[in-house]
């Protein structure tokens, strides 16, 4: 899968990156909202990990910019944060998984893999 | 029954305990972030170090990296006191709670589309004279009871999240050399990003005037509670 990492902690995206690339996934990070939103229309993603805090814009947002400019494509969507026990993507429907910091990688790699494993048309 | 001061005093500290009930969240994500960086170069570092050949540069890099990481966390840890009713308290200046307050609680809050804007006059590097030095943020006056004027700060962001209808933005502004002002403002219509509710989970317990005004008595601060604003006083008294 092509990821796209939203995370303004550099070195946890960066880190994240490594191990998605590990994972033979591809991934790209970007550290803001702004860097995530230029990504996402130069690139084509599968998936993006989205940090609920960001600086210059609250992660909901940007989860629901990619979904608007994802349009009909497959995108999955997690959340990830260091708040706790809210189900952000039970709560709003944006996302599609929510992860909380510090992240379950055992659980991370269950979900793309599964999202691996779907056929296309049905992610 | 009539309130003893005793029973107002424990209303105090149920709200002290409401607040850091709230801020408790933010506190955690400050640490959660620093531990899952900490628990990735850590998993990196096994790989590297049992790799044919080890990088020592990389591993170097890593070792660094996790050291950083750490210190970080300390610096959670320590925080920590910051909320502790201590006696000898270093005291606080004005831009350092604003900072700090905001800080913490400005993710939580935008989780749920509520922004907070703060007035640059409250920005420590905004204290620049004529000449163009900088002034460091030691000139500023600084009041005592920091952990007090925290949980009022908390209190006072609590209150209008919990009481204004539809809010949108919490404006925290200068009031003179002494004081803070709190407006809210209510939510713009294309605001429609209210998700997540970390923070503003359904609460029984709303902070009302009642209870912001029993936070200030019961911690010696004077407090103006209007229907949309919050005036604190930073001197205690």
């Amino acid at each position: 899968m092509n990821v796209l990492i939203v995370d303004d902690n550099e070195p946890a995206a960066d880190l994240l990156q490594e191990l998605l690339l590990l994972q033979d996934h591809t991934a790209r990070c970007a550290y803001t909202a702004r860097q995530a939103l230029d990504a996402f229309a130069a690139e084509t993603f599968d998936a993006a990990l989205v940090d609920l805090t960001l600086p210059d814009l609250p992660g909901t947002e940007v989860a629901r910019r990619l979904r608007a400019e994802a349009g009909d494509r497959p995108l999955l969507l997690v959340a990830i944060s260091g708040f706790a026990a809210t189900d952000a993507s039970g709560a709003a429907g944006l996302f599609d998984h929510y992860l909380q910091k510090p992240i379950d990688f055992e659980a991370l790699d269950r979900i793309l893999a599964a999202a691996v494993a779907r056929p296309a048309a049905a992610r | 029954m009539k309130a003893s001061p005793g029973a107002r005093s424990w209303i105090a500290a149920g709200v002290r305990h409401e607040l850091l009930t709230r801020a408790l969240p933010a506190l955690r994500h400050d640490m959660a972030a620093p531990v899952s960086v900490i628990r990735m170069a850590l998993l990196m570092l096994k790989r590297q170090v049992g790799a044919p050949q080890i990088d020592a540069a990389a591993v170097e890099q890593r070792v660094a990296l996790i050291d950083n990481q750490i210190g970080e966390l300390v610096t959670g840890v320590r925080s920590l006191r910051d909320w502790e009713l201590a006696v000898d308290d270093d005291g606080i200046t004005r831009s350092a709670l604003v900072a700090t307050c905001t800080g913490l609680m400005r993710g939580a809050f935008d989780l749920n589309g509520v922004s907070i804007e703060i007035d640059p006059l409250l920005d420590p590097a905004s204290l620049v004279p004529a000449t163009g030095c900088a002034i460091s943020s030691p000139t500023e006056q600084s009041w005592p009871n920091g952990a007090a004027l925290r949980y009022l700060f908390l209190g006072a962001l609590a209150h209008l999240h919990d009481t204004v209808d539809d809010v949108g933005t919490i404006a925290v502004s200068a009031d003179g050399a002494n004081a803070l002002q709190f407006t809210a403002s209510v939510r713009q219509q294309d605001r429609e990003y209210r998700v997540a509710d970390a923070h503003r989970a359904p609460r029984a317990l709303a902070i009302d005037a009642i209870a912001m005004q029993s936070l200030a008595d019961d911690l010696g601060y004077a407090v103006t509670v209007g229907p949309d604003t919050v005036r604190l006083v930073l001197a205690p008294g």
